[in-house]
């Protein structure tokens, strides 16, 4: 969802249950703010259109399943068939959860904040512990256990999926963000009309990529990035860390990063800096995907 | 918790959880000239289109959001509407542009009454609840403190009827509980939606 300027205002995903009946996700933080958007634009923009919206964030309790088991778990306790070919990747179903004493109408997404084989279970609010025990049941044989959002962070920044206020930050692009194909289908969008402006094209934008930390040594977030801190002051600043995390996959600290021209830039060593913490770290440039990059876990 | 007392030794508050079955968000173009005898003809209620005013029928009752929505409560005594009859309902309403959201397990409700019952929900609302100003029959959306909360006066009744997001439950809760200690509260059994308040508040022998 881009603002008005062209700038990336929010991260979320939008499902289609009927002919006229549609489901949208937002980041969390911004989910008052695009009701808020969403209304503004039904009552002054476009008055005209037949579109009720109506929040339903407490309506229902949401489980995310996730890892190579996840289907294996889900198929133990829903009513429909999750193989691959039925319900692949983006994919919705409506189904019933098996839970201890009831069955219990749900909703199946098969889509991944972490980037692998995942599904989210949605469940009417008052259903969701027992929807939940029902998947830890389940998944006991495979080792389920339940995880937190500094895992969440690791996975996600593990895979380069961006967030609203750390690389969405009100001064990027799609296409700064790698996802320019979202934006340049043939149809309009709010936002589209000003991304032609020249700033917006230039040829030094800084572009998200992926950072590897060499030599064991730690980013932090919100380093600068220089090709040689040791010059005299004002040391040209070439971009920042956004998003930082020790990956048990590559077994190093990595980051994602917003460096000028960056995608021309892999395999270029840089310097990320942190003054204030009196810290410096070289880093590799790459991909900002550091798992899975063809997706096989993804949409297998 | 109930039956538990909270505060000093006096009885000037009743609280209770509100059970509710179903809760459906209507959101349509009243200004269509067929549209408030469609609703009627759904819900067995006219939606009013004063707002801030509730209009209770023998199966709903109907509460002004804004000029083009209305949230409707079920009778909580009565069955439970089924899947089929919100989705009946639902494309009946689509086809003439209007739409249908259930709602029914977004809220928490609780029923505030007895003699201090303005004064503990005062303490953290804006809105002027004196009956002069929050008649029988009226609802407004304000907040409860930091909550975002839907207050309701049924008619017949002193009690007011306050609806939360399910997330935010304990808070609202907690917020009630200390807000009403130094005039004492008791908790009632859970009241269901539809039933006459009234008898409630009179259970414990105080004025309604």
């Amino acid at each position: 969802m881009l603002r008005d300027d062209g700038m990336v205002m929010d991260d979320g995903t939008t499902s289609r249950l009927g002919p006229t009946h549609y489901l949208m996700t937002t980041t969390t933080v911004n989910a008052v703010k695009v009701m808020q958007h969403l209304e503004h634009l039904l009552q002054v923009d476009w008055p005209e259109l037949e579109v009720h919206v109506a929040s339903v964030t407490e309506q229902w309790a949401v489980a995310a399943l996730s890892g190579p088991r996840a289907r294996d778990v889900l198929a133990r306790i829903v009513d429909v068939d999750v193989s691959n070919m039925a319900l692949p990747f983006l994919a919705v179903a409506s189904c019933n959860v098996r839970t201890a004493d009831a069955l219990v109408p749900a909703r199946l997404f098969r889509m991944s904040y972490s980037g692998e084989l995942a599904y989210e279970i949605h469940v009417p609010a008052d259903r969701g512990r027992a929807m939940w025990g029902a998947v830890m049941r389940a998944g006991e044989e495979f080792g389920i256990m339940p995880y937190g959002t500094e895992a969440m962070g690791t996975l996600r920044i593990e895979k380069g999926h961006v967030v609203v206020g750390a690389e969405a930050d009100g001064r990027t692009t799609a296409d700064d963000l790698g996802m320019a194909a979202l934006v340049n289908g043939g149809k309009w969008c709010i936002g589209k009309p000003l991304l032609g402006r020249p700033a917006l094209t230039a040829p030094n934008r800084w572009q998200l990529v992926g950072l590897t930390a060499q030599d064991g040594a730690m980013v932090s977030r919100g380093a600068k990035l220089v090709a040689d801190p040791d010059v005299p002051a004002p040391v040209p600043i070439q971009g920042h860390v956004t998003s930082w995390c020790f990956s048990p996959h590559v077994d190093a600290w990595i980051a994602l990063a917003l460096v000028a021209n960056g995608r021309a830039r892999h395999g270029e060593t840089m310097w990320a800096v942190s003054p204030l913490a009196d810290a410096r770290a070289k880093v590799k440039i790459g991909p900002p995907c550091f798992v899975d990059r063809a997706g096989e876990r993804l949409r297998g | 918790m109930v039956g538990s007392h909270f505060g000093v030794e006096a009885h000037g508050v009743v609280l209770a959880e509100l059970i509710t079955t179903a809760c459906w968000n209507v959101q349509g173009d009243s200004t269509r000239g067929e549209f408030a005898a469609e609703f009627e003809r759904h819900f067995g209620v006219v939606p009013l289109p004063v707002a801030n005013t509730a209009a209770r029928g023998e199966r709903w009752t109907a509460l002004w959001l804004g000029p083009r929505s209305w949230l409707l409560f079920a009778d909580s005594r009565l069955a439970m509407p089924t899947p089929d009859a919100f989705t009946t309902t639902r494309d009946a309403l689509n086809l003439h542009g209007d739409a249908l959201f259930d709602t029914s397990t977004a809220r928490v409700g609780f029923a505030v009454g007895g003699e201090h019952a303005a004064s503990v929900l005062a303490k953290s609302c804006p809105l002027d609840l004196h009956p002069a100003a929050f008649a029988a029959g009226s609802c407004a959306q304000s907040v409860l403190g930091h909550v975002n909360v839907l207050l309701y006066r049924p008619e017949s009744t002193a009690m007011f009827v306050l609806m939360a997001a399910r997330s935010l439950a304990g808070d609202v809760w907690r917020t009630l509980c200390r807000s009403a200690a130094q005039y004492g509260v008791d908790v009632l059994p859970p009241v269901v939606f539809g039933e006459n308040f009234a008898t409630r508040t009179a259970s414990l022998g105080e004025m309604s």
